[in-house]
Formats: C-alpha cells, sequence, structure tokens
C-alpha cells in the first residue's frame, strides 16, 4: 500500500503517536464526523458571499489538512483563507472552494475504505 | 510538607481552546503523554469562558476562533486569572499581532505547523519549572509564617504556658532585651524565634548563637568579626554575629557559659551599641535586639563571681522562665500527640493514637529532658508499636518515673497511704527520716501504722511473721 497515490497521508499522526492505534482511529473518525460537513459550509458560504466566514472556515480547515497532510489542498485552502480575509480576488475563491469540496469528500471516502483495512 | 522541594511536580491544569476537533484532539493526545497534565478541551469562546475563573495554569488559545478573537479572550482571561499562562497558537505567523498578544499579556505565540507540538512541550516545560518553583516558594513562606505563629508553633494551654504566651507577645511589642531561662529541652529557642518573627524586626535576620559551643578563643571574632590577618588563621575579612543581625535578633544561647572578659567585651557593645571588629580600631554602629538564654539560674552565676552583675542586669530585660514539662500538665499529651502525627506523617505509618495506659505513663514520667527527651520517647514508642494504638509497653522511659502513684485511680488518702508507704520501704523504716523528708509529723505516720494503714516491715517479713 502506498501512500504516495493516496490523496492523504497518516505520516504526521504516526509520528505523534505510533503504538496507539485508538488514538489513530479517534482521529480518523472526528475527520470523517467533522469535515465533510464543514467543507460543505465552506461551499454555501463562499455562495452566498459570506466572506468572514469563509475565512473562518477556511482557517479551521487548514489545520486539519496540514495534519492528514492532504498535500493538493494546502496551498489551495490557503489562498481561499486569505482571499476572504483580504477580500481580494473574490472570484478566485468559487472555483477553489468547489474544488477543495471535491477532494475532501473523496478523500474522506478513500479515508473510509482504507480505515476499513485498517479496522480488519 | 516539604514535597514542593522533592523532585515530584504538582500536576497542572492545562485548558485547551480550540474549535477544529481534529487539532484539538491531536494537540490533547500529544500532551496526555504527560500525566501529570490535567487536560481539558474547549471548542468555544463562550464555553472556555465559563471555565476561566478555574484558574487553570496554561491555556493554549487558538487566535482563531467563530465566536470571539484571541486577543479579547486574552484580556477576559487577565481579567479574571492574571496569574494563568496563556500560548496562543495561531494559524499564521502575523508580527503585528504577535506584538498586540504579548503586549496584553501573552506568554508565547506559536504558529501552526510542522513543529507546534515541539514548541508546545517546550513552551508548557518552561512554564511548568516556573509554576513549581512558585509553588514551592509560596509554600515556604507559608510555613514560614506558620512555624512563627507561636501559638501554633509552641504547644500548650496549661496556666504557666499561657503566661509565657503572654510575656511573648509583651516582648514581640517592644525591642526590650529579653532572657529566657528554663531546664534544657524546654523550648527556649522556640520563645526566641517566635519573639523575633512577631517583632517588627521580622524582616531582618534572626541570627543564633550558641555561646556554649563555641571555642572561647574564637567567640570574640565570631560575635564580633575581624579584619583579614588580625590573627593567625584570619585569612579573610568576616562580619560577626552582631553585625550579622542588624536590624534583627541575635540570639545568645546558652549565656552563662560566657567567660568574664568576653563578659565585659559583650557588656561595652550593649552599653555603646556600636562595636570594633577584632583588629580594627573602626566603630561599627549596631541596631540589634538582645535575646539570652540560659539554663541555669543566672543569678546564682552572679553570687559566685562566674557572671559579670552589671552585664547581668543589663541583660535581665524582661525575664520569661519556661516552665519544666512536668509542671505542665496536660500539655505533655497535646505535645506528644503533635510529635506522633509529626512522625508517622514524616514516615508514612499510619495514624497512631496514644492508650489510657500510655497516656498515664507519660503523665507520671518526669522528663529531665523535658520536651526533647519526650519527643524522642514518642518516636520510638511509633516505631515499636505495630497496630495504630500506642501501648504503655511501647513507652520506653529512663525508669525515672514514680511508679508509685503511676497505677489505677486511687484517692487522695489512698495516694498519701501509698506515697509514704514507699519512703518507709526505701528509707529502710527510718520514720523520723521519712517525716523529715516529706515534712509531715511523726506522729501521722506513727498513728497510720497504729492503724494498720501502713507497715514498718517488708512485704516478705510479714509472710514470716505470720508463719
Amino acid at each position: 500500500m502506498s501512500n504516495k497515490s493516496k490523496l492523504y497521508n497518516l505520516e504526521k499522526l504516526y509520528s505523534i503517536e505510533s503504538k496507539d492505534r485508538d488514538f489513530i482511529k479517534e482521529v480518523i473518525v472526528l475527520f470523517i464526523n467533522t469535515i465533510p460537513a464543514i467543507s460543505n459550509e465552506l461551499v454555501k458560504a463562499a455562495h452566498e458571499k459570506k466572506w468572514k466566514e469563509v475565512y473562518f472556515l477556511a482557517h479551521k480547515m487548514k489545520a486539519t489538512i496540514d495534519l492528514l497532510s492532504i498535500e493538493s489542498l494546502q496551498k489551495e485552502i490557503r489562498v481561499v483563507e486569505e482571499n476572504a480575509k483580504s477580500k481580494h480576488q473574490l472570484e478566485r475563491i468559487f472555483d477553489k472552494v468547489n474544488f477543495i469540496n471535491t477532494i475532501i469528500q473523496q478523500c474522506v471516502k478513500e479515508i473510509t475504505e482504507d480505515f476499513m483495512v485498517i479496522n480488519e | 510538607m516539604f514535597d514542593a522541594i522533592n523532585m515530584t511536580q504538582e500536576p497542572i491544569s492545562i485548558f485547551i481552546v480550540e474549535d477544529d476537533a481534529v487539532y484539538s484532539k491531536v494537540l490533547a493526545h500529544f500532551l496526555s503523554l504527560n500525566p501529570d497534565f490535567r487536560l481539558r478541551k474547549f471548542d468555544s469562546a463562550k464555553d472556555f469562558l465559563k471555565a476561566v475563573h478555574e484558574k487553570p495554569d496554561i491555556v493554549t488559545l487558538d487566535y482563531t476562533l467563530p465566536d470571539s478573537t484571541g486577543d479579547k479572550i486574552l484580556s477576559q482571561i487577565k481579567e479574571i486569572s492574571p496569574d494563568t499562562k496563556v500560548i496562543v497558537i495561531s494559524g499564521q505567523g502575523d508580527i503585528k499581532i504577535a506584538v498586540d498578544l504579548f503586549r496584553k499579556g501573552a506568554h508565547d505565540y506559536i504558529v501552526k505547523d510542522e513543529d507546534t507540538q515541539q514548541r508546545l512541550w517546550m513552551a508548557i516545560t518552561n512554564i511548568r519549572e516556573n509554576i513549581t518553583l512558585k509553588k514551592e516558594l509560596e509554600t515556604l513562606q507559608e510555613e514560614v509564617q506558620k512555624k512563627y505563629y507561636f501559638q501554633k508553633a509552641i504547644i500548650g494551654n496549661s496556666d504557666c504556658m499561657k503566661g509565657v504566651f503572654k510575656m511573648i507577645e509583651k516582648a514581640a511589642g517592644t525591642n526590650i532585651t529579653v532572657s529566657i531561662s528554663g531546664e534544657t529541652g524546654t523550648g527556649k529557642d522556640l520563645v526566641a524565634k517566635a519573639i523575633h518573627f512577631n517583632s517588627e524586626r521580622k524582616n531582618f535576620p534572626f541570627v543564633p548563637v550558641n555561646v556554649a559551643a563555641i571555642p572561647r578563643d574564637l567567640l570574640e571574632s565570631e560575635l564580633f568579626g575581624h579584619e583579614k590577618g588580625s590573627f593567625t588563621g584570619a585569612i579573610a575579612r568576616r562580619i560577626g554575629k552582631f553585625e550579622e543581625a542588624n536590624k534583627g535578633t541575635l540570639f545568645l544561647d546558652e549565656i552563662s557559659e560566657m567567660d568574664l572578659a568576653m563578659q565585659a567585651k559583650v557588656l561595652r557593645v550593649l552599653q555603646e551599641q556600636e562595636l570594633s571588629r577584632v583588629g580594627s580600631n573602626e566603630l561599627i554602629k549596631i541596631n540589634v535586639r538582645i535575646i539570652v538564654a540560659t539554663n541555669r539560674i543566672l543569678l546564682e552565676q552572679v553570687k559566685k563571681g562566674r557572671f559579670r552583675e552589671d552585664l547581668y542586669y543589663r541583660l535581665l530585660g524582661m525575664p520569661i522562665q519556661m516552665p519544666a514539662l512536668r509542671e505542665r500538665g496536660n500539655d505533655i499529651i497535646l505535645i506528644a500527640k503533635h510529635f506522633i502525627d509529626q512522625f508517622c506523617n514524616d514516615n508514612n505509618l499510619q495514624k497512631k493514637y496514644l492508650d489510657v495506659e500510655a497516656k498515664k505513663k507519660l503523665m507520671f514520667y518526669s522528663f529531665p529532658g523535658n520536651i526533647r527527651e519526650l519527643k524522642s520517647v514518642v518516636e520510638l514508642a511509633c516505631v515499636m508499636s505495630d497496630s495504630e494504638e500506642i501501648k504503655a509497653e511501647h513507652i520506653q522511659t529512663n525508669g525515672q518515673s514514680n511508679n508509685v502513684l503511676q497505677t489505677d485511680s486511687l484517692t487522695l488518702k489512698q495516694y498519701t497511704t501509698k506515697l509514704i508507704q514507699h519512703y518507709l520501704d526505701v528509707n529502710n523504716y527510718d520514720v523520723l527520716k521519712v517525716a523529715q523528708l516529706l515534712d509531715i509529723g511523726k506522729s501521722t505516720i506513727y498513728r497510720m501504722v497504729s492503724n494498720n494503714e501502713l507497715k514498718l516491715y517488708k512485704n516478705s517479713d510479714a509472710a514470716i511473721d505470720e508463719q
């Protein structure tokens, strides 16, 4: 199982805790349970042009995206966060949030499958 | 009581304020690797602010929260709990925000990145060391204050001790010289400390000097100090005890052991309020309160010519006579209990109690070594007893106990009879001598003999008679 083809990478989590499988599981469950909703909210807020909310949500997702090393989003989420904060090039945000949301939902699907494998 | 000094660190409470559930989980997990960290998580400013009054030691604060911002919350924390250390964790490094936060009292500012956890760990470890040191300091300060809150440091409810307490209070209120006399082990040094630490001089040194413990030749330089080279071995300038105690209190224990030449020098210092170090002509002004203690009656020493009369009157000031332990009645039990609790506590033993017989044994022992002796007797008893009860057999005194009286409860008449019989037994039935010793009439003894209350022979003789 190579991590390179994956959207995410758990190395960082393992570097924090290499032995306690329950901890990894709990973090993953938290990720699956919270991130898709936040990501949906992000899209919604962007379309409603609630930029302050967009900023908060992007900011909130950033640390988790870093933690799970979802590389394809690390740059994108920062652009959304900064543009929403500075209200600069707001038109760029729409595409980006849609992209982010797609990747996140895919990532959740992937991680759920992998997680089932880990569990077995 | 010295837990703080041992290497065991107290647990510290850490509140994690972070709205991102995943990140919060990771932080909490990482910090929980240290079992001494008591962690609580909050995902909104609202919930957290409800709990701030619990005054956590450390708060890790996410700068961007949905319902408030880091700098607002920081100000609120500092208002409610100024001692709480706040580590702000922010999604982006913004120097302006950082400067502003530090100005508002943030302890640290950490950017969320690869090294966040390590840096947070370092920051918390540092804070923890500070907290431990601070708590240690507070414990010690309390300890010192408690120690010299004399009604607690000096245990006693007896009338004679109440008199002593009153004298301590009066002495503490003034600068009068105090002379404390009493048998060895009665707590003369405690009285001296109690006076000093309850007086206005308490923030200046309390310097005890045991005159008997310092060789005569060295006493002068010990008390007055010396200049470099003033005598063989004086390799450096040294200030003496009088100077060390400046503005504070000098406690001269066993003052009666001071030789006459030295007494003259001390008298001069006390009269002039100034001294010169050995080997120096320079006069140094001193402001010292003197407390002296002796276990001999100084006046007798004066009469015998061993103590200067003028110094005696100079030092007499307010005399405090420490009663011997055997005169203090129930105080013996109070003090014994205190030592038992202290000893068990210090040695991780279960709490122990004195049973009735043990109490009696203590009450009837004469304690020539006074409280010092009581302490060692009860400490040994704690070691000897295997259960929570300390029995009479565990109490090992030096046999000086007045065992005639140390029996079950008797009436006064029965006591009197027993006492006289004891004296007759040990004085070879010499009625005249016993009457003198006990200061009673010999006819009283003869009357009691004729009433068969007393016997003028040994019990074994009686057995022969009956045959």
